[in-house]
């Protein structure tokens, strides 16, 4: 086990940058997770830790040493690939005991150690077969065994639940979880999915076109995020922003946009009458107002989607815009209804419109 | 109404078909059998067939009288006689032939496949030579040997020997190097295409497993590739062992190769179907062992179920 670190890491395929200037340190005994849609340079920054790929410039420290010209077969990292790639020749139990022959371990201990995870990982009943009659979690399942057998540095995993059915991602999430406390292997998982993310990182990293956009814990991540990119990305269904502009009414700020004004019920510290800003509040923090008479935000229902026992709402606002709110089933909308919301203060999030940065007020 | 009919009418198309469907398959297949069996049952026939047999009319299909006369005449066994004992003066005894075929066409045939599987690993595994160079060994396969052969030959013959103190003509090296050569670019495709659809990734799994490129290179990838190469191997051996432009061009005695021996039974009397039956059964022997060998690992089973469903 070991701590990773990499500083100002840049890399170039051809005249593409895929990663611009990204650094990070992964405590000892963490998930670490790095968020971020296709292209975004996950795939790119494991690579480099496992010394599949060069950087172009900055520094990978594996358990605080330098590793940079360490040859990836002597740096004691696994990996598991978006693809299981296992090696389709041999059976399940060579597969698992191929890194542990390499190191050149007795025969006995080679075998306990495949039982041993193949039975954490419940693959026992593999063991003697190929994978080509694997389904794609045992293969996957095979492919993790094969990185835990021989207790890497560091555990790298590139997206390895993308094409799997939804329960079956979920019954991995929760194994991984399980098997990163038990045995305290430092993990990097790199995925496009926030739920992902969120259901097994101790923190994550979201990074975007080759660069960071935040790095904190899930709940940082949600409740604050730092950018519009991290707003619309975490989340489903992600982050309403809407246009806005900042003015000064009767001693207090109102926001003021197309569709509706919203006075700010908090004093302000941050200086916002003089640009442009994007509202942020997330669909959970919109409020259905009850009651006649009541002040709030006219909108008209659109679309009802039921999710079990929530319902995401598309609502559309006076001049047309577009915010999906998620409230109880027991409430009953058609489309067309005309009804009024109200914004969870404490919860709205402001950025600035041009930058896309968060403005902290 | 309309569609019930249409339906009759299906069904009773498609129990047709059932019915046909075994019987006509079976002379189908019968007739394909016929067309690609018929020369070789012609020329096994022939082998056996005394001279007076070779070009009786009308034509038999079996010998009526059956001799082994043909293939002793190949190895010179007892004593022919009348006109067969005159054209067989003029040909050397096919041992030599035979022996050349079997030094040349192997050695060329594993040195083809060893650079063309190298190459191909560069080449897929490393860029090597970017886009222009694999494409660019294809060239030796864009003319006719017959333009090349002519060049290649006051090479051999004038400059290498006159200059350099290098006598190639009519030697097993001379048509080992030029064999090597000319099929060096079928191994590299074929071999490429092989490594091509071993994945990336299971190779680089091997290597942070902490197994190094050579170990990866024996252990990995060769296993998966193993059906192709072994493909590729007796591809590149029929082409090899069947060469008659080159080899007739540079051997006139020494390191002559069975089909150009094959072309020596024909003398100003006439052409000498029977030994050169008989040996065209012999020469066809090697090949069919080396082509039973490989066979099952002819099987590329292994990469089925690499890839992401």
């Amino acid at each position: 086990m070991a701590s990773v670190k990499v500083e100002q890491l840049r890399k170039a395929f051809r005249n593409v940058e895929a990663v611009k200037g990204i650094g990070f340190a992964v405590e000892d005994g963490e998930f670490f997770c790095l968020l971020g849609p296709p292209g975004a340079g996950k795939t790119t920054i494991l690579r480099i830790i496992a010394g599949l790929e060069k950087p172009d410039q900055g520094e990978v420290y594996l358990g605080g040493e330098r590793v940079n010209d360490v040859p990836p077969m002597e740096r004691d990292v696994a990996m598991i690939f978006e693809e299981p790639a296992l090696y389709p020749h041999m059976t399940a139990y060579d597969n698992l005991a191929h890194p542990l022959r390499l190191r050149k371990l007795s025969k006995t201990e080679i075998d306990r150690k495949v039982r041993e995870v193949a039975e954490v990982l419940h693959i026992t009943h593999l063991l003697e077969r190929r994978p080509d009659a694997f389904s794609g979690g045992e293969r996957r399942r095979v492919a993790i065994g094969r990185a835990l057998v021989r207790r890497p540095r560091v555990l790298l995993l590139d997206q390895p639940l993308t094409d799997l059915d939804a329960w079956l991602r979920q019954e991995m999430t929760g194994e991984l979880k399980r098997l990163q406390r038990e045995t305290g292997q430092t993990m990097i998982y790199a995925t496009h999915d926030f739920e992902e993310a969120v259901t097994m990182a101790d923190r994550i990293m979201v990074i975007n076109e080759g660069t960071v956009e935040q790095l904190g814990t899930p709940d940082e991540i949600y409740d604050r995020p730092r950018s519009a990119f991290v707003a619309s990305f975490v989340g489903s269904p992600s982050m309403n922003l809407i246009p806005c502009q900042a003015e000064f009414q009767d001693g207090g700020l109102v926001l003021s946009c197309a569709a509706f004004r919203l006075p700010l019920t908090k004093r302000v510290g941050a200086d916002l009458t003089s640009r442009e800003l994007l509202l942020g509040i997330r669909p959970e923090h919109v409020n259905i107002v009850e009651g006649a008479g009541e002040e709030g935000i006219a909108a008209t229902v659109d679309i009802v989607q039921p999710l079990g026992d929530e319902q995401i709402v598309d609502l559309s606002l006076k001049d047309g815009t577009v915010i999906k709110i998620i409230v109880p089933l027991e409430i009953e909308l058609a489309p067309a209804d005309e009804l009024m919301v109200d914004f969870d203060q404490d919860r709205l999030s402001l950025f600035d419109a041009r930058s896309e940065k968060r403005i902290e007020w | 109404m309309q569609t019930e009919t249409n339906k009759g009418v299906t069904t009773a198309r498609i129990v047709e078909t059932r019915k046909l469907g075994p019987a006509l398959r079976f002379v189908l297949a019968l007739i394909v059998a016929i067309i690609v069996l018929l020369p070789v049952i012609w020329i096994l026939s022939i082998s056996f067939k005394p001279v007076e047999e070779w070009k009786a009319d009308p034509p038999t299909l079996l010998p009526r009288r059956p001799i082994l006369d043909n293939y002793k005449i190949l190895f010179r066994i007892g004593n022919p006689v009348g006109t067969v004992r005159e054209m067989v003066s003029s040909a050397e005894p096919v041992n030599r032939a035979f022996l050349n075929s079997l030094i040349i066409a192997p050695i060329s045939t594993v040195a083809s496949v060893l650079i063309g599987f190298c190459a191909a690993y560069a080449v897929s595994r490393y860029q090597v030579g970017g886009n222009f160079m694999p494409f660019f060994t294809l060239t030796t396969r864009m003319f006719p040997p017959a333009a090349f052969a002519v060049p290649l030959l006051f090479y051999y013959s004038w400059i290498l020997r006159n200059y350099l103190k290098i006598d190639l003509y009519d030697t097993h090296l001379g048509l080992i190097l030029m064999y090597t050569g000319f099929t060096v670019a079928f191994s590299l495709w074929m071999m490429k295409g092989f490594i091509d659809a071993v994945p990336r990734h299971v190779e680089e799994a091997a290597i942070l497993d902490g197994a190094s490129p050579w170990r990866v290179l024996f252990t990995i990838t060769l296993p998966l590739v193993k059906g192709g190469l072994f493909a590729t191997t007796l591809f590149v051996f029929i082409l090899n062992w069947t060469e008659f432009l080159l080899a007739l061009e540079f051997t006139s005695r020494e390191a002559i190769t069975v089909p150009v021996q094959i072309s020596r039974y024909a003398t100003a009397v006439g052409e000498f179907y029977g030994p050169k039956a008989a040996l065209g059964i012999i020469a066809s022997i090697p090949v069919v062992i080396a082509g039973y060998l490989i066979q099952r690992h002819l099987v590329t089973g292994f990469t089925f179920g690499m890839v992401r469903e």
